[in-house]
């Protein structure tokens, strides 16, 4: 159980507080959603709770916090490691140990407790989360589901009965990330404990959790159970919602629907407007292709593509779907020519940039990694700009059009780092961009933006795109991938296993999620009925009132 | 996976080793320093080959590295031998009659290669094995030893030092990972990634590196890094800690300038051992903390532990030379 009472925080230089006057309460058992966008002081929240704010990030905390009737404020984290477990995005990064067992065993270690005492607790958290088989392997060789298991293990392990999680499924797949959630939903059914996760896409935990905190970014919160007239409070004047909530809003149904049941059940009570079926759109593949690969295959030291037959037509938004290490970064990567040595390929491309110099390659296609701040070296926004335009030979001031044009204007003495992460995607798009290139290849750019920042990138693909720009992203996004693509590429096991419309493949939930959780099928499903559609397809019907009368 | 019965302590190994490269040391005999690297060798390469997987793959890639090192280093060594051809005599047994070269550098004449004479080859083979026979014996006690789990086995007054050499392993893989990285984002902006690319380069990298290391501090104090509870007499710690530092000067001092009083100062700096001993022991008081899977002593280690000692003794006693 968890107690804040006027809790408030205040990060040193800062002139705001982040946190101001939060009154909230988690009970035992509850499994407690907190959303809010990027940098509203969710992870802040999190943070204080368990005592790496201000210990180690610096700043000041009024107010006061209750665990389990503790009462813990000024607590350093090591102090309250034994009552509330901590897990971050990214469990590889925060590994302390080589072995899965070593990892679990170590706030044990650091507790003093007795040699029998660990190995009972180390097998019987190891069962609770599944990984028994794994307890002798090496962390490094888990796939990322595991590893965030084994975070979840180790943070349960010291024996407290609240686990926080910050972001703990941003970097897996569809379902690694609901084998997680389910988990957790697992934990705090049988074992009563206290879930409080901090996460900015909600449309797969909404009908999970039983209470929902939004943080607004102005230093408050609210609370309340995730059913009821209640959602309309908190989800009102509130832009960081999932396609369900802003679908309920735009059509005014009361009380808010927050899953595609309650969707599909509003809907069948109260049509909205009659929908044709979706048309299946065709996959443009007239005209000349942008790519051409015939059994294409790359291999490492197992095969990363197999056979890979396709065509991307230009000025097309083509995705590349699938879990992680089904393949899409390694074909992305052959598009731009840009394999490693150790690669044996076999096949054929066209075009072959790989046997064109880098810098020539940028005219023609440009590639945005996983990680985008990895093209930043520069200390300022304007300077990375000009450095630009002189590599390139362009006229002063060139990319930074570019960049107007995709996203508005960025403060040019800004540090690239302090960007937000769309801002940056945006100033590495255009940096990528500065040499008109025709095709623009993007590597998970949804990873880190929440709603808002989303939905700003879904815009200004569909403008490049406008433009006659080819665009191929890798995502396992579907809900973003909706919004923009006209056509999907599933790869399962290095294969290319289905290519189609977005429309129509985007149905097939069983090529991307084989397990039958309902989360899946919510966005899955949901999914292809963006807003945008429905707002398009409800003016052509309707061409004198632009939205619908709300009753 | 060996079970535990059969696996010796990390420490074991280590004693063991250091008790081959003394006797090591010592030996001119060139059959002795070919069977301690041959059972070096031959140590790992067995208890590798009982592995799987990527353990199996590092200690075998890890011995070839120890094993190429070794093999270079008397390659040099008898190299060096035959160029330089020190310690010739007219007695010895003449093999090949190189020519002479003088260089003159303007301080004096330096002579290269000239007649090599057996004496001098086998003296070079011999000195060159004997590095070979000790790398060989580092590379079995580290590759069998997990640098981390006799790291574990620090007294707890040193734990801060040893978590800081844990944790710097654990950052040097992926700093070559984030390096790799880079490199290849920033070749997709079109540039090199050359020498000049260094600096830009270095920025993403450091950061990458700052981030990981900055989670790995959170994570580690969240799970409880750090907790302490008082060192008992804390001034007797102190005190005895200052004492040992000060007497080892003392001892090390006289033991390195004044040949006459060996055994004084052999006796000040046993002194000192007593005293950091103590000073380790009460400040180890101060974390209660206990290690997991923490490797036992087992009838194996003793058996092992008592052939270093006779070994040592052995060359104490001249049987080894």
């Amino acid at each position: 159980m968890i107690r804040l009472q006027n809790l408030g925080f205040q990060f040193t230089r800062a002139s705001e507080p982040v946190l101001k006057r939060i009154n909230l309460e988690y009970q035992s058992g509850e499994f407690a959603l907190i959303c809010g966008p990027t940098g509203s002081g969710k992870s802040t929240l999190l943070k204080t709770i368990n005592g790496l704010a201000p210990h180690f990030t610096g700043g000041t905390v009024s107010g006061k916090i209750f665990i389990d009737d503790v009462e813990t404020t000024g607590w350093p984290s090591h102090q309250v490691a034994e009552m509330v477990g901590y897990v971050n995005q990214q469990p590889e990064g925060a590994f302390v140990a080589e072995t899965v067992d070593q990892e679990i065993a170590y706030s044990l270690e650091q507790l003093g407790k007795s040699q029998d005492f660990m190995h009972s607790t180390v097998t019987e958290v190891a069962k609770l989360l599944g990984i028994e088989h794994l307890l002798k392997r090496n962390l490094n060789t888990l796939s990322g589901g595991q590893q965030q298991r084994v975070a979840i293990a180790a943070a349960l392990a010291a024996g407290g009965q609240t686990l926080l999680l910050d972001e703990p499924t941003s970097a897996l797949d569809m379902s690694a990330t609901i084998d997680i959630v389910e988990i957790l939903v697992e934990l705090t059914r049988q074992q009563n404990i206290t879930v409080l996760l901090a996460e900015h896409r909600i449309e797969k935990l909404l009908e999970i959790a039983d209470t929902l905190t939004v943080v607004h970014g102005d230093g408050t919160a609210t609370q309340g159970p995730l059913r009821g007239e209640n959602l309309d409070l908190l989800f009102k004047n509130h832009r960081m919602v999932p396609a369900v909530v802003e679908m309920s809003n735009y059509f005014g149904w009361r009380p808010t629907a927050i899953s595609l049941a309650d969707a599909k059940a509003q809907w069948l009570k109260n049509p909205p407007v009659e929908l044709a079926p979706v048309a299946e759109s065709s996959v443009a593949q007239a005209g000349i292709p942008a790519f051409e690969l015939s059994d294409f295959s790359v291999d490492y030291l197992a095969p990363a593509l197999n056979q890979c037959n396709l065509k991307i037509g230009s000025g097309e938004i083509a995705a590349i779907m699938g879990p992680n290490g089904s393949g899409k970064t390694t074909l992305l990567w052959a598009l731009v020519g840009e394999l490693e040595r150790s690669a044996r390929v076999s096949g054929s491309i066209e075009p072959n940039l790989g046997l064109i110099k880098p810098n020539e390659r940028l005219a023609k296609v440009a590639l945005v990694p996983q990680r985008a701040s990895d093209l930043l070296f520069l200390s300022s926004v304007g300077q990375e700009l000009e450095e630009s335009d002189r590599f390139s030979k362009l006229k002063p001031g060139s990319t930074a059009k570019v960049l107007e044009k995709i996203s508005g204007r960025l403060d040019p003495n800004k540090h690239p780092r302090d960007l937000s992460a769309g801002q940056q995607l945006a100033l590495v798009i255009a940096l990528q961009l500065s040499k008109q290139a025709e095709i623009l290849l993007l590597d998970e750019p949804t990873r880190g933006l929440d709603y808002v920042a989303k939905r700003a990138l879904a815009a200004q693909l569909i403008e490049l795109k406008e433009n006659g720009k080819t665009i191929v992203l890798a995502s396992h996004d579907t809900e973003f991938v909706a919004q923009v693509a006209e056509r999907v590429m599933v790869l399962a096991d290095s294969k290319l296993v289905r290519d189609g419309s977005a429309t129509a493949v985007l149905r097939e939930p069983s090529l991307i999620q084989s397990t039958t959780a309902a989360v899946a099928s919510l966005t899955i499903e949901f999914a292809p009925i963006n807003l945008a559609q429905l707002e398009s397809r409800f003016a052509a019907k309707h061409p004198t009132s632009p939205k619908p009368a709300k009753s | 996976m060996l079970s535990n019965a059969t696996r010796l302590n990390p420490k074991t190994w280590w004693l063991l080793a250091v008790a081959l490269i003394i006797a090591s040391t010592a030996s001119h005999n060139a059959g002795w320093l070919f069977t301690v690297s041959l059972v070096s060798f031959a140590t790992v390469l067995i208890s590798s080959l009982r592995l799987t997987g990527e353990a199996r793959t590092g200690n075998l890639r890890a011995l070839r590295l120890y094993a190429v090192l070794a093999g270079a280093v008397f390659a040099i060594r008898v190299l060096f031998r035959v160029v330089f051809n020190l310690g010739f005599s007219t007695s010895d047994l003449v093999l090949l009659d190189l020519p002479r070269l003088a260089i003159n550098l303007g301080i004096g004449e330096v002579q290269l290669l000239g007649p090599l004479s057996a004496q001098n080859l086998s003296a070079g083979a011999i000195d060159g094995l004997r590095l070979a026979a000790i790398i060989l014996c580092v590379a079995m006690a580290n590759i069998q030893a997990n640098p981390r789990q006799l790291l574990k086995t620090m007294p707890g007054a040193l734990f801060e030092i040893a978590s800081t050499i844990s944790v710097a392993l654990n950052l040097a893989p992926q700093l070559i990972e984030s390096l790799q990285r880079v490199r290849r984002a920033r070749r997709l902006r079109g540039r090199s990634a050359g020498v000049t690319a260094l600096p830009s380069l270095v920025i993403p990298v450091l950061e990458d590196t700052l981030e990981r290391s900055l989670s790995l501090a959170a994570s580690l104090d969240s799970r409880g890094f750090g907790r302490q509870t008082a060192t008992q007499h804390p001034r007797i710690a102190r005190v005895s800690n200052l004492v040992a530092v000060c007497l080892i000067a003392i001892g090390s001092y006289s033991l390195l300038t004044d040949s006459k009083n060996l055994s004084l100062a052999w006796g000040v700096l046993a002194v000192a051992g007593l005293c950091l001993a103590v000073a380790l022991r009460l400040s180890s008081t101060r974390g209660k903390r206990t290690v997991y899977n923490k490797d036992a002593w087992s009838f194996g280690d003793l058996l092992a532990l008592l052939t270093a000692a006779l070994v040592v003794v052995a060359t104490w006693a001249g049987v080894i030379s």
